[in-house]
C-alpha cells in the first residue's frame, strides 16, 4: 500500500475528491489531472472506496464489532479447559454455544457406548448459586418433556468437581430463520415449520412450563427440516412459586422478541411464549423483527416503552395475505388476554391458514367466517344477518306470487329450491372460491364481491326483484369492507333493475336507497347521498320496521350534519334514538348513540355529545361477543371530541385504545387505519409531542397514500392539513404552506369550497403566508375565508371570529389598517362574552389581542392577557404548548418592557430546552428568547 | 491534545468520561442477557444523561462531552480488543454466540485494531476529521450534531465526514 498522504497533500486530496464524487464515474478524468502521482492514486482510492456498498456499512460495523467485543466481556470465559473433561460417562469437545450463564459443549460417551453425538451444557467454575439452580431446574423441567420438537434430555447430574451439567440430544442445525433463509422456503413451508414449534410449546404448556425465551436462535432446524426447541434454561414452571420468580426472566430473556409484560417483570405465562411465536412468525414473514436492535437494547431500560402497536408483517411483505398478518398481530397483541389462548390454538390457525380455510385470528369462530365478509361500517352484524335473512323469506315471497298456480305440494318444493338456491350462491361465493387456491393467493374481498356482482346479472337475469336484493347486499358488504366508491356503482344499478320493474317492492328500494345513501356519503357525494337518504326515510316511515327507519334516520343526521341542516339532523337522532329504545338491541342503539353524538358535536353542544358517547362506549363494552371495530370507531370520535374539549390525557387515552384495537382488526392499509393515526397525530400534537406527532401523521399519509381512490381524499386533506399545521407551529412556514395547497386542492376535488373544512384550511394558510410576510396574499386568503364562514357558520362562531381577529390582526401590523385592532379585540370580546374567558378559542384568540398589543407597546394590558392566556392554558395544556410557550416569552417581553426583568427571568425558568427542540433554528420564538436573554445580560 | 491526537494527562474530563463509560458497560452487561448487544451509542447516552443529571452542563460542557465520549468510548474497544487478541495467543478462541457464529472474537479483534490504526493516521491528517469520525460511529451523533459541535455548517460537516471515511474504507480494504 502506498504511503501516508501529508498535511498539504491531504487537503489537496480533499478538495479533488469533493470535486469529483459527485460525478458519475466515467466522467472524471482521474488521468487528466495536473497532479503529482501519489495524490492521483490517493484520490483515486477514495472515490473507489466512496463508490462501493461497504460505504453505508462502515458505522455498522463499527457498531457490530463493538457489540461483538462487550459480548466477549460478557461470557469472558475461555470453554478451552472444558476441553476433553469428563462429565459423568460423557466428554466434551468443543464448545458449541453459549446460553444464559451456561457453556454448551459438543460431546459423546467416553465408552463409545452411545455412538450419537450429544450436547452437555455445563455451568463455568465461576457460576452463582443461582444459576446452578437454574440448572437443576432445567434438568427437571426437560425430563417432564418428551416430544419430537424439543431436544430431548439424555442425562444430568453433578460431576465429581460438584458441577451440574446436563446432556441433550445434539441438534446439528440452524437457526429458523436463517434456515429459511438459506432454502428459500415459501411462505407455507416456514408457516408449517412454525406450527411444529408451537406444538412443541403446546405440549410443554400441558406440562405447566413455560419455555420464556422463544427466538430463532433456541429453534433449531436440522438437515431433514425438522424443528427443535431447545434451551430451557430460563424456562418456569407456571404453577411452582420456588422457580422463576417475577422480575427474573425480564432481566434474561430476548427484548427483541419477548412479551411486553414478561420486560415489565410480569411471573412467566404461556401468553408471553404465544407472543414469542408470534415475533418469530412476524420474522419469519416480514423479513425484519419486530424491534430492531436500537430499540431491544432501549427495551432494557425503558421496558414500560414495549407497548408500541406492532405494524402488519403485510407491510414488508406484499405476499403476506390479511389472514396470516391477523394470525401474527393476534399473537402479538399487546394484552395477554387477547393473544390466542394456547399455543395449540395459534398452531391450529396456522394449519388452516396452509389448508386454505377460514382462520380464526380475528374474533374467532363463526363470527369470523361471516363476519370476515359482513364487518359492519358502523352497524352491527346482527343487523346485516337479518337483512340477509329477509332476503332468502323475500325470495320465497316472489316464488309464492310466480307459483301461485301450481300445487301445495309442489310449491313447497319449489319453495325450498330457490331459497337453497339463493342460500347456496351467496355462501358460495364466501366458500367456492377458495378450495384449489393455494393459501397465500385468496381473491380479495374486492374481487370477490364485484365477481358476485357480475354472477349475479347472469344468474338472475330473468328475475330483477332477485337481482336487485342480491346486488344490494353486495353493495352493502362492498361498503362494509370500505370499498363505498365500488359500492355505489353495485347499488345504483341495483336501483336501476328495481325502478324497471312495475311491481316493485317499495321496501326492497328504500333499503337500496339506504344503503346507496350510505356509500355516497362514505364518498363524499353529499347532495346526492342526502337525497337518497331522504326518500329511504320516507319510504321506511310506516312500514313497520323500526329499526331499519331508525338506521335510516341516523344516516341522515349523519349526513345532513355536514351541510348547514343542523336543526333536520338533530331532529332525525332523536327520532331514530326514540325508536331504538324501544327496541332490544343495544348494539344498534350503541351505535346510534354515537352517529348522535357526533352530530350533537358539530352543533357545538360538546358536554351533551361526550354523555352520548360515552353512553355508547359503556353498551359496547358490555357486548358479547365485544364488537371490537364498533369500540375502537366510537372511541376514536370520543377522542376527537375531547381534545376538541382540551382534555388532552383522556383523549389520548381514548386514542390509544382505539388504535390498539384497529391495528388487530386490519392488517393492510386500510382508510380506517390512516384516520386512527390521523387522529392520534392530532393529540400528540396537542400534548406538545410534536415530533411524534409528525411521525403518526406521516405514517398516516403513507396509509392512506397507499390506497388509491377509495373515497379517502378528504381524510388525506385532513393529515395534509395536519402536517401543515405542525410544521407551520415549528417555524416551516415555507413547507407548511405546500401541505396546506395540498390539502385545498383535495378538498375542492371533493366537498367543494363551500364546507366548513376548506374554510379552515383557509385560515390555517393566511396564517402560513402571514408568517411568511406575504401581506396581500395573506389578506385576500383571509377576506375569502371570512366570507364563506359567516356563510356557513354565522357571524358569531368561534371560527368566523377567528378568522376576522387574524384579519384585523394582520392588517394593523402591517400598517394598512389602525382600526385592525380594534377589530381583533372585538372579535376577542365576542368570544369570551359568548364562551367564558377559558374556552379553548376565547384564549387563542386573547393571545393573539396580547401579541398585538405588546407590539403596540401597551405593556400592562399586554401582561394582564398573556397571564390570562396562561392562567387559563395551565390546567388542560402541557408546559411545551406552543400555546403555553408564547404567552410565557410574551409575558416575559411585557414584564421586561415594565422594567422587571427579574420576574421575566422567573417567568423563563419554565421553559426547558428541550421544549424548543422540534422548532426550526428561525422559529420567532427563538430571536424573541435571544432578545431577551441579551436583554438581561446588559 | 498534542499533535497525535493523544489527549494523555491532559484532560481529566476524558479519564473521568472514560471512567464511567467502563463502568455503565459492566453494569449493563451485568443486565444484559445473552444474545442482545450492548451498543457503544447506548453506552455514550446513559452516561450522558447521568452526567447531565448531576451536573446540568452547560452548552459547552456538552460538545465537550461528546468529542470525549467518542474518544474514550474508542479507547475501551480498542483495550478490548487488544484484551481479546492476548487471549488468542494464548489459547483457540471459538465462536462466541450462536448467534454471531460465522465470524470469530479475534477477527473481530484485527478490525478494530486496523480500524484505530486508520484512525490514528487520520488524526495526523487532520485532528478535526478524526474527532467527527469517533462522534459518528463512537458516540453515534448525527452530522447535524456533529456540525453544531464542530461549529460549522452541517454541509461542511457532511463533505468532511464523506472525505474520512472514504479514507478509512480505503485503508481498510488495503489491510484486509
Amino acid at each position: 500500500m502506498n504511503e501516508q498522504p501529508s498535511r498539504s497533500d491531504w487537503q489537496r486530496i480533499g478538495e479533488l475528491f469533493d470535486r469529483l464524487v459527485d460525478l458519475p464515474p466515467e466522467k472524471r478524468d482521474l488521468a487528466g489531472l495536473d497532479e503529482p502521482p501519489h495524490i492521483v492514486d490517493w484520490v483515486e482510492r477514495m472515490l473507489e472506496a466512496a463508490d462501493s456498498d461497504d460505504r453505508q456499512l462502515l458505522d455498522h460495523t463499527v457498531q457490530r464489532l463493538a457489540g461483538q467485543l462487550f459480548a466477549a466481556q460478557a461470557e469472558d470465559f475461555d470453554s478451552a479447559v472444558l476441553r476433553g473433561r469428563r462429565f459423568g460417562p460423557w466428554e466434551a469437545l468443543d464448545e458449541i454455544g453459549r446460553g444464559g450463564m451456561a457453556v454448551v459443549m459438543h460431546g459423546r460417551r467416553a465408552d463409545g457406548r452411545f455412538d450419537k453425538d450429544v450436547a452437555i451444557k455445563v455451568l463455568p467454575a465461576a457460576g452463582t448459586a443461582r444459576s446452578r439452580e437454574r440448572l437443576v431446574d432445567e434438568i427437571r423441567i426437560l425430563a417432564l418433556l418428551e416430544h419430537p420438537n424439543i431436544a430431548r434430555l439424555i442425562d444430568g447430574g453433578v460431576d465429581e468437581q460438584d458441577t451440574p451439567y446436563l446432556v441433550m440430544e445434539y441438534v446439528e442445525g440452524l437457526p429458523i430463520t436463517e434456515y429459511c433463509r438459506r432454502h428459500a422456503l415459501a411462505l407455507r413451508d416456514r408457516v408449517t415449520l412454525l406450527s411444529q414449534v408451537a406444538e412443541a410449546v403446546g405440549a410443554a404448556h400441558r406440562q405447566l412450563i413455560v419455555h420464556c425465551d422463544i427466538k430463532p436462535s433456541n429453534i433449531l432446524v436440522d438437515a431433514r427440516g425438522q424443528a427443535r426447541l431447545v434451551d430451557f434454561g430460563i424456562a418456569a414452571l407456571v404453577s411452582a412459586s420456588a422457580v422463576g420468580g417475577a422480575g427474573e426472566t425480564a432481566l434474561m430473556c430476548s427484548p427483541a422478541y419477548c412479551a411486553p409484560e414478561q420486560l415489565e417483570g410480569r411471573r412467566p405465562a404461556p401468553p408471553q411464549d404465544i407472543y414469542g411465536l408470534g415475533a418469530v412468525l412476524f420474522e419469519l414473514l416480514a423479513g425484519e423483527r419486530i424491534r430492531d436492535a436500537a430499540e431491544a437494547t432501549r427495551l432494557l431500560f425503558h421496558p414500560e416503552q414495549a407497548r408500541r402497536p406492532i405494524p402488519s408483517p403485510a407491510t414488508f411483505n406484499r405476499a403476506v395475505d390479511r389472514d396470516l398478518a391477523a394470525i401474527c398481530l393476534r399473537a402479538l397483541d399487546n394484552d395477554p388476554g387477547r393473544r390466542y389462548r394456547s399455543a395449540d390454538a395459534f398452531g391450529a390457525d396456522l394449519e388452516r391458514w396452509s389448508q386454505g380455510r377460514a382462520v380464526h385470528a380475528r374474533d374467532g369462530g363463526m363470527a369470523y367466517r361471516w363476519g370476515k365478509w359482513f364487518r359492519r361500517n358502523w352497524l352491527p352484524v346482527s343487523l346485516l344477518a337479518l337483512v340477509f335473512m329477509a332476503l332468502v323469506s323475500g325470495a320465497s315471497l316472489a316464488l309464492w306470487q310466480a307459483q301461485e298456480a301450481r300445487t301445495a305440494q309442489a310449491r313447497a318444493e319449489q319453495e325450498l329450491e330457490r331459497a337453497t338456491a339463493m342460500t347456496d350462491f351467496v355462501t358460495g361465493l364466501f366458500e367456492a372460491a377458495r378450495p384449489g387456491l393455494p393459501a397465500d393467493r385468496v381473491p380479495s374481498t374486492r374481487d370477490l364481491l364485484l365477481r358476485g356482482a357480475e354472477t349475479a346479472e347472469t344468474r338472475f337475469a330473468d328475475q330483477p326483484g332477485q337481482l336487485a336484493r342480491m346486488l344490494t347486499v353486495i353493495g352493502e358488504l362492498l361498503t362494509s369492507v370500505g370499498l363505498p366508491g365500488e359500492a355505489s356503482e353495485v347499488l345504483d344499478r341495483a336501483l336501476e333493475v328495481h325502478e324497471r320493474r312495475p311491481d316493485a317492492d317499495p321496501g326492497a328500494i328504500a333499503r337500496a336507497r339506504l344503503v346507496y345513501g350510505e356509500s355516497l356519503h362514505y364518498t363524499d357525494r353529499l347532495d346526492e347521498a342526502l337525497v337518497q337518504l331522504e326518500r329511504a326515510v320516507e319510504a321506511l316511515r310506516g312500514q313497520g320496521r323500526p329499526a331499519e327507519l331508525a338506521r335510516a334516520l341516523h344516516a341522515f343526521g349523519f349526513a345532513a350534519s355536514n351541510r348547514p341542516r343542523l336543526e333536520e339532523a338533530l331532529a332525525a337522532h332523536a327520532e331514530a334514538l326514540e325508536l331504538q329504545r324501544r327496541l332490544d338491541d343495544p348494539a344498534a342503539l350503541a351505535l346510534g348513540l354515537s352517529a348522535t353524538a357526533r352530530t350533537r358535536q358539530r352543533a357545538g353542544e360538546h358536554e351533551l355529545a361526550a354523555e352520548t358517547y360515552r353512553e355508547s362506549i359503556e353498551l359496547l363494552r358490555q357486548q358479547e361477543p365485544l364488537d371490537r371495530y364498533s369500540l375502537s370507531v366510537v372511541l376514536s370520535d370520543y377522542g376527537v371530541l375531547l381534545r376538541h374539549m382540551d382534555r388532552l390525557e383522556d383523549a389520548q387515552a381514548a386514542f390509544v385504545e382505539s388504535l390498539e384495537i384497529s391495528e388487530g382488526i386490519y392488517s393492510g392499509p386500510h382508510v380506517t387505519l390512516g384516520q386512527r393515526w390521523n387522529n392520534y397525530g392530532a393529540v400528540l400534537a396537542s400534548l406538545g409531542d410534536r415530533r411524534a406527532a409528525i411521525d403518526a401523521w406521516q405514517r398516516a399519509r403513507e396509509i392512506l397514500e397507499a390506497l388509491e381512490e377509495q373515497g379517502n381524499r378528504t381524510v388525506l386533506a385532513g393529515v395534509a392539513n395536519n402536517l401543515g399545521f405542525v410544521l407551520l407551529e415549528t417555524g416551516q412556514a415555507d413547507r407548511a404552506e405546500a401541505q396546506f395547497e395540498r390539502s385545498l386542492e383535495l378538498l375542492e376535488a371533493t366537498v367543494g369550497r363551500n364546507h366548513g373544512f376548506h374554510v379552515s384550511v383557509s385560515l390555517n394558510l393566511g396564517r402560513c403566508l402571514a408568517d411568511q410576510a406575504r401581506v396581500d396574499e395573506a389578506e385576500a386568503v383571509f377576506r375569502d375565508a371570512l366570507a364563506r364562514a359567516i356563510d356557513f357558520y354565522g357571524e358569531d362562531d368561534s371560527r368566523t371570529l377567528s378568522i376576522r381577529a387574524h384579519l384585523g390582526g394582520l392588517r394593523w401590523r402591517h400598517g394598512r389598517d389602525p382600526g385592525g385592532l380594534t377589530m381583533l379585540q372585538a372579535a376577542h370580546d365576542r368570544q369570551v362574552e359568548q364562551a367564558g374567558v377559558n374556552d379553548p378559542a376565547s384564549l387563542r384568540l386573547a393571545l393573539e389581542l396580547a401579541e398585538a398589543r405588546l407590539l403596540a407597546e401597551e405593556f400592562p394590558a399586554a401582561r394582564e392577557l398573556f397571564r390570562r392566556v396562561l392562567s387559563g392554558s395551565r390546567p388542560q395544556l402541557p408546559p411545551g404548548h406552543l400555546q403555553v410557550l408564547r404567552a410565557r416569552v410574551g409575558l416575559a417581553e411585557a414584564l421586561n418592557g415594565l422594567d422587571q426583568p427579574d420576574r421575566a427571568g422567573e417567568v423563563l425558568d419554565a421553559i426547558e430546552p428541550t421544549m424548543l427542540v422540534d422548532f426550526a433554528a428561525s422559529h420567532p420564538l427563538r430571536a424573541r428568547l435571544a432578545r431577551l436573554d441579551a436583554a438581561f445580560e446588559g | 491534545m498534542d499533535e497525535n491526537g493523544r489527549s494523555d494527562g491532559l484532560d481529566e474530563a476524558f479519564s473521568e468520561i472514560y471512567g464511567e463509560l467502563k463502568q455503565q458497560a459492566r453494569r449493563s452487561l451485568r443486565k444484559l442477557p445473552h444474545g442482545a448487544t450492548l451498543t457503544p451509542t447506548a453506552l455514550v447516552s446513559e452516561v450522558y444523561l447521568k452526567l447531565n443529571q448531576a451536573r446540568h452542563l452547560d452548552v459547552t460542557g456538552r460538545r465537550h462531552f461528546f468529542a470525549l465520549a467518542g474518544r474514550a468510548m474508542r479507547q475501551i474497544i480498542v483495550d478490548q480488543a487488544r484484551a481479546a487478541q492476548a487471549r488468542k495467543r494464548g489459547g483457540d478462541l471459538k465462536a462466541i454466540t450462536l448467534q454471531n457464529s460465522h465470524m470469530s472474537l479475534a477477527q473481530t479483534a484485527d478490525e478494530v485494531l486496523d480500524l484505530d490504526q486508520a484512525l490514528d493516521d487520520l488524526g495526523r491528517l487532520s485532528e478535526r476529521q478524526r474527532s467527527l469520525v469517533e462522534m459518528k460511529f463512537f458516540a453515534g451523533l448525527s452530522i447535524e450534531s456533529i456540525a453544531e459541535i464542530l461549529e460549522c455548517s452541517t454541509r461542511t460537516a457532511h463533505r468532511e465526514w464523506e472525505r474520512a471515511r472514504a479514507y478509512l474504507l480505503a485503508r481498510l480494504k488495503a489491510s484486509q
